[in-house]
């Protein structure tokens, strides 16, 4: 039993952290992931999306006093900024992806300073929901209740996903307007109506990121570049467009990080790109080729 | 012809009129080179400091007024030189008041040792600064550095805590490096030892992957290097994954500011850091200055603010004993540094070494919930801490 325990309190904790890690990627780079492969928009922004999220959410439920309120408040501005964004996207002068990179990269800016601006420089963390606090006892570790339900979304989040998209109707509607936008208009689909909704969803996913991940990650200036890049090495590592493959991708990526930086803490500054490295070099197309 | 000459006679002693407090001796140009953008906590409080301590004497000091200039390093080396040389070469400021960062603040050094103007450095602790290479007669440094506040900690975890083995955790930045190095300095000055050094690259947005039983094995308190954000994180997870009950935490400088320390909660309560300054501090120079940027300001001054407004003192003080004369900056500078020591401060009275780097009495504090804010609350005055004692550490 001692055995047990040393091992677990070895090798459990640092793999529990790598879920956990990887579960925050995976909400951040799920929405960019969709946006690169379904809708040919490289979204520099999305990191942006990712700290509205945390902060609507922390000031609602600051101002509300529910949780919930907040987590709802966050999410609906972060998707209604994707909309806004989508708008921004389809006019005819953004429509390569060097104006698409330019806009988005000048997006990303001038929502850091209006972020500044509103929330002040002061960094803060999203509160926990009062049921998910607190702490349980691991084979002699201490884990966070709030991690282990962070997982368990995870996974939630990334079947929810998979099931629209692959056995939906609505999904089969996505689908369709991607792989060969003249028919399915032919068909009387809504392309762009489509389109809309999907680049607005991914970013609803990424303010769902800055607030389940904020809970961890805090939100504060110059946490949007910290989370577009990494959702980025996710995205290559996953294969674009993949919400399966992002998911494996992001848990691999947490997984190896956290044992990589737990063990060898001055490695952190490019833990994370040794292994896109690796990736890049052993599957060129991603985990998940489309 | 002679109403010609009338009229002009009457339109030049109008103009004359017209100006402002005949004889005009143009304003005292201060330049503020801070990082607004990046760090708003720290320069902001510098910049409400000193305007502050003008605006006590009504903006104006032995006949001149004052003039502000404010440029944002953005956290830059290079843009804080080329912001620098702009405030000196075109806007010709008298005084300088800047940096943020340390590194910031080390690529100033050469530029500025060929200019006359009077350097103030309110904020960049590096203790690489105020040194015989580097230190030249018209710079003043009003902060203390990490050798003046993280070694005497270091002293006194062992000494008044009984700690014998540390284990330190923080950025992997000069800062950090600095910080920990001279926290270690201290706690084996004092028979203590450091049985681990971790550094992380800032921004590390998880710190579970260090918070192993492994990394804290054996070790009877931990000592953390933080700021920002990353401050906040590694409180709120310290405390989560059970750590805070079982290992006492002590901090650098920053990982307690109160400026954002509220933000982690009760994780933050009873973690214990040292400080030159806290508005709770009870002198008559403290209380007054508190007092006095409550009702301007609405709301308490923390270490940025004093330095801020200390810088001001300053700055009044020297103008006061040249008479308002900034042509003759050697002059100047000798001033100030006459000067200084008459200058009671909110954090004491005002003593420079020999580098013109402060030295601060230094106040062990606890985070403490007070009237529903956090606060730094002393429970232990160390005392004077002079650079100069804490360089022997370093050269063994």
């Amino acid at each position: 039993m001692a055995v047990v325990e040393a091992v677990i309190s070895a090798y459990g904790l640092q793999a529990l952290n790598g879920l956990v890690h990887g579960t925050v990627l995976f909400l951040v780079a799920v929405g960019l992931s969709v946006g690169i492969g379904v809708l040919r928009i490289a979204n520099l922004a999305h990191g942006s999306l990712y700290l509205l999220g945390g902060y609507v959410a922390v000031s609602v439920a600051r101002a509300v006093g529910l949780w919930g309120a907040g987590a709802l408040g966050g999410v609906l501005a972060s998707i209604g900024a994707g909309f806004a964004l989508f708008e921004l996207l389809r006019q005819s002068w953004a429509r390569t992806l060097f104006a698409q990179v330019l806009l988005t990269v000048g997006v990303l800016f001038v929502a850091a300073d209006a972020f500044r601006f509103v929330w002040g420089g002061i960094p803060t963390l999203v509160a926990a929901p009062a049921w998910a606090q607190g702490a349980v006892w691991l084979g002699g570790i201490t884990v966070p209740v709030y991690r282990l339900i962070l997982v368990a979304f995870g996974v939630g989040i990334a079947g929810t996903l998979w099931w629209v998209v692959e056995r939906t109707h609505w999904g089969a509607l996505v689908r369709a307007a991607v792989d060969d936008e003249e028919m399915a208009q032919g068909l009387g689909i809504d392309v762009v109506r489509i389109k809309r909704w999907v680049f607005g969803m991914a970013s609803g996913l990424a303010g769902l990121g800055g607030i389940l991940g904020g809970i961890i990650t805090g939100v504060g200036p110059g946490l949007d570049l910290e989370m577009l890049v990494s959702a980025l090495v996710v995205v290559v590592v996953g294969g674009v467009g993949s919400v399966l493959g992002t998911y494996l991708a992001a848990l691999l990526v947490g997984v190896l990080d956290t044992v990589l930086t737990g063990n060898w803490p001055e490695l952190s500054i490019f833990s994370l790109f040794a292994v896109m490295v690796a990736a890049l070099m052993l599957r060129p197309g991603g985990l998940v080729e489309r | 012809m002679k109403r010609w000459v009338g009229l002009a006679v009457l339109i030049v002693l109008l103009l004359i009129g017209s100006l402002p407090g005949y004889p005009q001796a143009a304003p005292v140009r201060i330049g503020l080179v801070l990082s607004f953008a990046s760090q708003p906590v720290q320069s902001r409080g510098v910049e409400e400091g000193l305007r502050l301590a003008l605006e006590e004497v009504g903006n104006r000091v032995a006949g001149r007024t004052f003039e502000l200039y404010r440029e944002d390093d953005e956290g830059s080396p290079t843009v804080g030189l080329s912001k620098t040389r702009r405030l000196v070469e075109e806007r010709r400021v008298d005084f300088l008041v800047g940096t943020v960062w340390s590194h910031v603040a080390l690529a100033l050094v050469d530029y500025l040792r060929t200019r006359d103007v009077i350097w103030i450095i309110p904020v960049a602790t590096t203790r690489l600064l105020m040194t015989p290479e580097r230190a030249t007669p018209r710079m003043f440094r009003l902060v203390d550095t990490s050798d003046q506040n993280s070694f005497p900690l270091g002293r006194w975890v062992v000494h008044k805590r009984g700690h014998r083995n540390l284990v330190a955790i923080g950025f992997d930045v000069a800062a950090g490096h600095d910080g920990i190095g001279a926290f270690e300095a201290g706690v084996r000055a004092a028979g203590g030892r450091v049985l681990r050094k971790i550094f992380v690259r800032v921004g590390t947005v998880d710190y579970a992957p260090f918070l192993t039983p492994a990394n804290l094995e054996g070790a009877d308190a931990v000592y953390a290097w933080f700021a920002g954000v990353d401050a906040i994180r590694f409180l709120k997870q310290y405390d989560a994954f059970g750590w805070k009950a079982r290992l006492p935490l002590y901090g650098g400088r920053p990982m307690v500011d109160e400026a954002y320390v509220s933000e982690a909660g009760d994780s933050a309560l009873g973690v214990i850091a040292i400080t030159p300054y806290t508005p709770l501090l009870d002198t008559p120079e403290s209380r007054r200055f508190v007092q006095a940027f409550q009702r301007r300001y609405g709301r308490l001054p923390f270490s940025y603010e004093e330095s801020g407004y200390t810088t001001g003192k300053l700055i009044l003080a020297g103008l006061q004993a040249v008479r308002g004369d900034t042509s003759r900056r050697e002059e100047l500078a000798q001033a100030l540094r006459r000067e200084a020591p008459k200058i009671i401060t909110p954090a004491g009275p005002l003593r420079l070494d020999r580098y013109n780097q402060r030295i601060f009495d230094q106040y062990v504090v606890r985070v403490e919930r007070r009237e529903g804010q956090l606060l730094n609350v002393p429970i232990d005055r160390i005392g004077q801490v002079a650079q100069v004692d804490v360089w022997q550490w370093w050269r063994r």
